[in-house]
């Protein structure tokens, strides 16, 4: 098992997201900056929606654990 | 020391100042001991009683107003832990215990422990909410620390398989009763820490259970293991109403296991639902942009001052146009006018010619002029004075010109 990143860059698209709707809600956006983030929006919400597609709840348990090897099995 | 009158007092200001002294200092006192010679009042229910162990004892009152309280009525025999504070009675002169509380033994302790523990750890700050760890909102790998068999794993599952099915759920099996319940549990959590792999939230769930039961929970090294752990931990020990040291000191106490999954996983419904509205929302976010400014353009294109060159020129195309029209009517007019004239003019002529007064039967007369030249010109004689005897002359009439003499 190695360490993901994948998944803090949801939460982080997340938020990105929540950022944009805020700024476009709220603010006076220009042309320019309004196309940059559809653009930017775009890319993340296909992000998001990607990593929410295919769900299929993985559980494993951990079957042995010593020094911080963790062995595990698929239930 | 002899003499000082002072230190005389009647039995009333003795009485007084060792009430004062006892009841100060006893004012929360904690006492095991056997019931013995235990009353109900008839008629006020208030409980009088003996607490004693093998060499002394002390009398107990517990009024009605508390005992009302109580799960349990107490009897001769019954070991217990009571709670309360120390008064004294002045007419009989002796002292009793004013109970508030009474727990059977065993319990009692149990509850005792507890309450010194939370009490000693709260005032450690290993409570306090500036140490609770964020609980990320999208949990991807979470380990479940609990027994593998029985209920509470498999709503868990259950649960998070609906709410955020996209989760890897780990489950590190222990036992959560028991004596060993407590070290397991913490060499569970140091695995975990250790372990490379990243993990977002660390479940310790338990299903309900006797007060006993839930014991291992109110361990003190646990709950310092707990509290030194860098991964957010939540308790879901029991039910609602159990709470244990665990649940304190944990980043976020769910007040079950299937609640706790349901606090740690965010719907994917919602969130799928969520990601539909941002796309249609920034989708006509920008075409409203585009057609807001558009719109705009063309106002400004035709504001009054984008308007006005073109109206300028519009105004000095119409000017020409009536120019040259007037220029045309007047040049009509003027040819016009000139035409007549010459007309007339020509008629005019016509009367004045003389053909014409020829024709009516005038006649002119030329005679040579004395110029010396060889052809000399004929000049038209028009008085009478101008002519001289002999002179030659001629007539010129309408038809023909003939010669004549001055006689």
């Amino acid at each position: 098992m190695k360490p993901k990143n994948k998944e803090n860059s949801f939460e982080d698209s997340f938020k990105r997201l929540e950022t944009i709707l805020e700024k476009l809600e709220g603010e006076e956006v220009t042309l320019e900056e309004t196309l940059k983030f559809y653009e930017e929006g775009l890319s993340l919400t296909k992000f998001c929606y990607d990593k929410l597609s295919n769900a299929e709840l993985r559980i494993k348990e951990i079957t042995k654990a010593s020094k911080g090897n963790l062995e595990t099995k698929e239930l | 020391m002899s003499g000082e009158i002072k230190t005389i007092l009647t039995i009333s200001e003795f009485t007084e100042q060792i009430r004062t002294l006892v009841e100060q200092n006893f004012r929360f006192v904690h006492l095991i001991g056997e019931i013995s010679n235990f009353k109900s009042h008839s008629t006020s229910g208030h409980y009088y009683f003996t607490l004693k162990d093998e060499s002394s004892q002390v009398q107990a009152v517990m009024w009605s107003s508390r005992n009302q309280e109580l799960l349990f009525t107490p009897a001769d025999g019954m070991k217990v832990l009571v709670k309360g504070r120390i008064t004294l009675f002045p007419a009989r002169g002796s002292y009793q215990i004013e109970c508030w509380d009474i727990m059977p033994r065993g319990i009692g302790e149990m509850q005792l422990q507890f309450e010194a523990l939370k009490q000693k750890l709260f005032s450690e700050g290993l409570f306090d909410e500036e140490f609770k760890k964020a609980i990320p909102r999208f949990p991807f790998n979470v380990v479940i620390i609990t027994s593998k068999t029985g209920a509470v794993l498999q709503d868990f599952i259950n649960i998070s398989r609906r709410r955020f099915p996209v989760m890897s759920l780990f489950i590190y099996p222990v036992n959560v009763q028991g004596e060993k319940a407590a070290p397991t549990i913490i060499d569970a959590l140091a695995q975990i820490e250790e372990s490379k792999f990243k993990f977002d939230i660390i479940v310790i769930a338990r299903g309900g259970g006797s007060l006993e039961d839930l014991f291992p929970f109110n361990d003190e090294r646990l709950a310092r293991r707990i509290f030194a752990c860098k991964i957010p931990v939540v308790s879901a020990v029991g039910h609602e109403v159990d709470f244990t040291i665990c649940d304190f000191v944990s980043d976020l106490r769910a007040p079950t296991p299937s609640a706790a999954a349901e606090l740690i996983t965010p719907d994917i419904q919602d969130l799928i639902e969520w990601l539909d509205k941002f796309s249609y929302f920034s989708r006509t976010f920008v075409q409203n942009k585009i057609s807001f400014l558009k719109s705009s353009v063309k106002e400004i294109q035709n504001s009054y001052h984008f308007v006005k060159p073109k109206d300028l020129i519009y105004n000095y195309y119409q000017r020409l146009d009536e120019y040259s029209k007037s220029i045309s009517t007047q040049t009509k007019n003027k040819v016009g006018s000139l035409k007549q004239r010459i007309e007339y003019i020509k008629k005019t002529l016509h009367h004045i010619a003389p053909q014409n007064n020829l024709k009516k039967g005038y006649a002119m007369i030329f005679k040579e002029e004395n110029s010396g030249e060889l052809f000399g010109k004929e000049k038209l004689v028009s008085r009478a004075k101008e002519l001289n005897k002999d002179e030659d002359i001629r007539i010129k009439f309408f038809d023909k010109t003939i010669p004549a003499k001055v006689k």
